[in-house]
C-alpha cells in the first residue's frame, strides 16, 4: 500500500528558510574577510613602516659616509698624509708635459695602428 | 527554540546593521570624538640640498642627528636620576651635575640634555636602556672641507636657514619641502600604519652646482695663508675668474672660519672681502684710464708726455710718481706706473669721457653677482667732482671699488672688450635630476673695442717684461699681463704711508687669455708695493692654477699657431 507523505511534517523541517542561512553566510563571509583583510593591512602596514626605517637609515648612512669620504678626500687632508708619509709631490715642468694633438677625425682601428707606428718613428711627440 | 535562534541572529543582524551604518554614514559629531585623541599630523623630514664644486666635490650637505633629550617625570628617585645623569654625561662629555640640575625638575616633561648627537652615539644611549630619557630627529649642516671657500658657501643656522653666501642666496631653493602625515594612532600613541590617509611626500632641497674649482679655491687660499704669514698682513683675498666667461673658479678672503662652527667666528673673519670690502684701488686703476683713452682716440699708445721727474703741481696741489720719470710713452706710463702720466693722459680725455668709461667698466654699481653682500663702490658723479679730480681718479684715488670689479674690468680686456658677468652658480639641479636654474656667461656691455682691448692687452704684458713694475709676477712657460697697485690708506682723516694695500690684477696666457687672477694684500710689514708683494702671490697662485686647469702654455700656443707638430689638446 502506498504511503502518504506527511506535507505537514515536512513544512516543520524548512522552518528556518535557505535565504536566511545564505544571508548568515554570507554575512560570516563578509566578517572574517574584513578581519583577514584588516590584518593583512596592518601587517603590510608594519612592513611598509619597517621598510621607510630601513630606508631613512640607508640615507643616513649614505650621507654619513659621503661625509666622511669628501673629509677625507679633501686637499687638505691628502696633503696632511702626504706629509706624515714624506712624500713630496711637485708639479712636472712645463717641458716634461705631453700634449698630444687631437686629431679632427678619428682614425679606424686598422688605419690607427699604423699611423701611430709612422708618428712614433718620425718622432711626432713633442715636449712643448 | 528555533524562535530563540532566530532572536539571537536577529539582534546580531541589527548590531552588524548598526555597525555598517556607523562606518558608512558617520555623525560628524562621532568622528570628531574619535579622531580627537588619535589623529596624528606629522611633519616628514627634509633634507637640505647639497653645494658641489665643478668636479662635483660635495662642499655643503646635511648630515642626520639626534637630539637626545629627558622626561624629569620618569626618573622618580634620586638614586635613579644620578645613575641616569652619570651614564649621560660619560657618553656626551657633559658636566653630570648640569644633567642632574635638569633632571630635578619635577614639573617639566621637556628636557634638552645634547643637540646634534651623532645617530652612533645615540644608538649607544638607546641600548643603556634610561628611563625617561629618549631621543628626538634632528640633522645638521655639514661642510667636509671645513673653512675653504667658507666666505662663498656661507652657512645655514640651525634652523636650517641660510645665513650668509650662496647658502643664503638659494635658500628657497636648498631648502627643498617637508612632507606631510596625516594618520592614527592608538591608546598607547603607536601609528595605526593602515589609517594612514593624506601623504605629501617630502621633496629634498635642489643640488647647488658651482663653478667653483676646490682645488684651485685649496691653491689660492693656502698662498694667501702663506703671504699673510710671510708679511705679517692684516687681510688679504684674491678672485680667480675665467676671462672668456665670467665664471669664478675661486674667491678666498683671510682671515677666514670654519662654518661648522659658525656661531664662535668673528665678523671680521666672516666678511667676503673680495665682494664685501671697498678700497682705493691705486694704480691697478689705471687699466681703466688708459683703455677709455685708447679707445677715444684722444691719445696713443706711442704718445709722449712729461712726467716731471716725479713731481707736478696740478691746482696748486702736487702730485708725485714713486718711480720719477722724464718723458714718457702711453706705454711706458702703463709698464712704469706713472702717476703723473695716467692723470695727463685722464686731461686729454675730459671729465665726462673720463666718468662715462669708468662707469662702463662696471665701477660705482654692483655686478650682480650671485652671493648677498655685494658693495656696489663708491665712484662720484662728475657733478661732484673736484677741480682735482680729474687728476686723482685716474690713479685710483677718489673712487673705491671691490676686488670683483676689478678684476672683471681687467678680465673685460682680456677678453678682447666684452665685459662679462661674474657668476658662480653653474646650475641648479632638483633630486629628480631637472634644472631649475642655470647659470650662463651673459655679457653685460662692450666698453672698449676689441683692437682697444688687444692693445691693452699688449701694453699690460709689457709691465711684467724687465723694467715693468710687475716683473715678479712671471709664470715660467706662459705671458702674463697685468698691472700693480699700491694705494696709501686713509687712516685717521689723512693718507698715512705706513698703512697700504699692495694688489696686482693679472691674467694668462696673454696670447689666449684663459683667467684672470686678482691679490689684494692689506697692511703688509715692512715691504709694502703691489710690484713686491702682491705680484709673486699672483705668480705662485697662477703658476699652480694653470697646471691644474691644464691651460697650455704660451710656448704651445705659439707652437701651435705656427703648425708645429705636438700642439695643445
Amino acid at each position: 500500500m502506498k504511503t502518504r507523505r506527511n506535507r505537514k511534517k515536512f513544512s516543520r523541517e524548512a522552518a528556518i528558510p535557505s535565504p536566511f542561512f545564505m544571508a548568515v553566510g554570507v554575512g560570516m563571509f563578509v566578517f572574517f574577510g574584513y578581519i583577514w583583510l584588516d590584518q593583512r593591512c596592518e601587517a603590510l602596514g608594519r612592513r611598509i613602516s619597517q621598510l621607510e626605517g630601513q630606508k631613512v637609515e640607508l640615507q643616513r648612512q649614505v650621507k654619513q659616509e659621503r661625509s666622511r669620504w669628501e673629509s677625507a678626500k679633501s686637499i687638505e687632508q691628502v696633503g696632511r698624509l702626504l706629509q706624515r708619509h714624506h712624500v713630496a709631490m711637485t708639479w712636472p715642468d712645463e717641458r716634461n708635459i705631453v700634449r698630444i694633438r687631437r686629431t679632427v677625425e678619428e682614425p679606424s682601428a686598422m688605419e690607427a695602428a699604423p699611423a701611430r707606428h709612422q708618428f712614433a718613428r718620425a718622432g711626432g711627440m713633442a715636449n712643448d | 527554540m528555533v524562535l530563540a535562534l532566530i532572536v539571537v541572529l536577529a539582534l546580531w543582524m541589527l548590531l552588524a546593521a548598526r555597525l555598517v551604518y556607523l562606518h558608512t554614514f558617520p555623525s560628524p559629531k562621532l568622528v570628531a570624538d574619535s579622531q580627537g585623541g588619535h589623529t596624528i599630523k606629522r611633519e616628514l623630514p627634509v633634507s637640505r640640498g647639497r653645494i658641489l664644486d665643478v668636479h662635483g666635490s660635495i662642499l655643503a650637505l646635511d648630515l642626520p642627528m639626534k637630539n637626545v633629550v629627558a622626561d624629569p617625570t620618569l626618573t622618580t628617585n634620586d638614586q635613579q636620576k644620578y645613575s641616569v645623569s652619570m651614564k649621560l654625561a660619560q657618553t656626551l662629555n657633559l658636566d653630570p651635575a648640569l644633567i642632574l640640575w635638569r633632571l630635578e625638575r619635577p614639573h617639566s616633561r621637556y628636557q634638552i640634555i645634547q643637540k646634534f648627537v651623532s645617530v652612533e652615539t645615540a644608538t649607544n644611549l638607546a641600548g643603556m636602556k634610561m628611563p625617561g630619557v629618549f631621543f628626538e630627529d634632528s640633522s645638521t649642516r655639514r661642510y667636509p672641507h671645513g673653512s675653504l671657500a667658507c666666505h662663498l658657501l656661507g652657512f645655514a643656522n640651525l634652523e636650517g636657514v641660510g645665513g650668509a653666501g650662496i647658502e643664503q642666496r638659494l635658500n628657497e631653493l636648498l631648502k627643498g619641502r617637508p612632507g606631510l602625515r596625516i594618520g592614527e594612532q592608538d591608546g598607547k600613541r603607536r601609528e595605526l600604519y593602515n589609517r594612514r590617509g593624506t601623504e605629501i611626500e617630502p621633496q629634498d632641497g635642489a643640488d647647488v652646482h658651482l663653478t667653483l674649482d676646490a682645488n684651485v679655491q685649496f691653491l689660492v687660499e693656502q698662498a694667501l695663508a702663506e703671504a699673510m704669514r710671510v708679511h705679517q698682513a692684516k687681510r688679504a683675498w684674491c678672485l680667480v675668474e675665467r676671462v672668456r666667461t665670467g665664471e669664478i673658479l675661486a674667491m678666498a678672503s683671510l682671515p677666514n672660519y670654519d662654518p661648522n662652527a659658525y656661531r664662535s667666528a668673528g665678523s671680521n673673519a666672516m666678511k667676503n672681502l673680495v665682494i664685501s670690502h671697498t678700497y682705493e684701488p691705486g694704480s691697478t686703476f689705471k687699466l681703466a684710464t688708459v683703455a677709455a683713452a685708447l679707445n677715444e682716440g684722444s691719445v696713443t699708445a706711442d704718445q709722449i708726455f712729461d712726467c716731471e721727474n716725479g713731481k707736478w703741481f696740478f691746482h696748486g696741489k702736487v702730485l708725485h710718481d714713486f718711480h720719477p720719470a722724464g718723458r714718457l710713452s702711453v706705454a711706458d706710463i702703463i709698464k712704469k706706473s706713472s702717476n703723473i702720466g695716467a692723470a695727463k693722459i685722464a686731461l686729454t680725455l675730459g671729465e665726462e669721457r673720463l666718468e662715462k668709461y669708468v662707469r662702463a667698466f662696471g665701477f660705482g654699481h654692483r655686478t650682480g653677482f650671485d652671493v648677498p653682500g655685494e658693495e656696489g663702490g663708491i665712484f662720484a658723479p662728475r657733478e661732484r667732482w673736484t677741480t682735482l679730480s680729474i687728476s686723482r681718479i685716474p690713479m685710483g684715488h677718489e673712487v673705491a671699488v671691490t676686488a670683483l670689479q676689478l678684476l672683471n674690468a681687467l678680465c673685460c680686456i682680456a677678453n678682447d672688450g666684452h665685459l662679462m658677468r661674474p657668476f658662480v652658480v653653474a646650475r641648479v639641479e632638483d633630486v629628480k635630476g631637472r634644472t631649475l636654474r642655470r647659470g650662463v656667461p651673459v655679457e653685460v656691455g662692450q666698453p672698449i673695442r676689441e683692437d682697444t682691448a688687444r692693445l691693452m692687452q699688449k701694453l699690460l704684458v709689457r709691465a711684467t717684461e724687465p723694467g715693468g713694475t710687475a716683473t715678479k709676477a712671471r709664470v715660467p712657460g706662459y705671458t702674463v699681463g697685468g698691472k700693480t697697485g699700491t694705494a696709501v690708506k686713509f687712516v685717521n682723516g689723512t693718507y698715512d704711508s705706513r698703512y697700504n694695500v699692495a694688489s696686482f690684477a693679472g691674467f694668462l696666457p696673454a696670447e689666449r687669455p684663459e683667467i684672470g687672477i686678482m691679490v689684494i694684500v692689506d697692511e703688509p710689514q715692512p715691504l709694502h708695493t703691489g710690484g713686491l708683494i702682491a705680484a709673486p702671490i699672483f705668480s705662485q697662485i697662477a703658476s699652480n692654477v694653470v697646471r691644474c686647469l691644464q691651460i697650455p702654455s704660451s710656448v704651445t700656443l705659439l707652437a701651435g699657431a705656427a703648425g708645429v707638430t705636438g700642439g695643445v689638446p
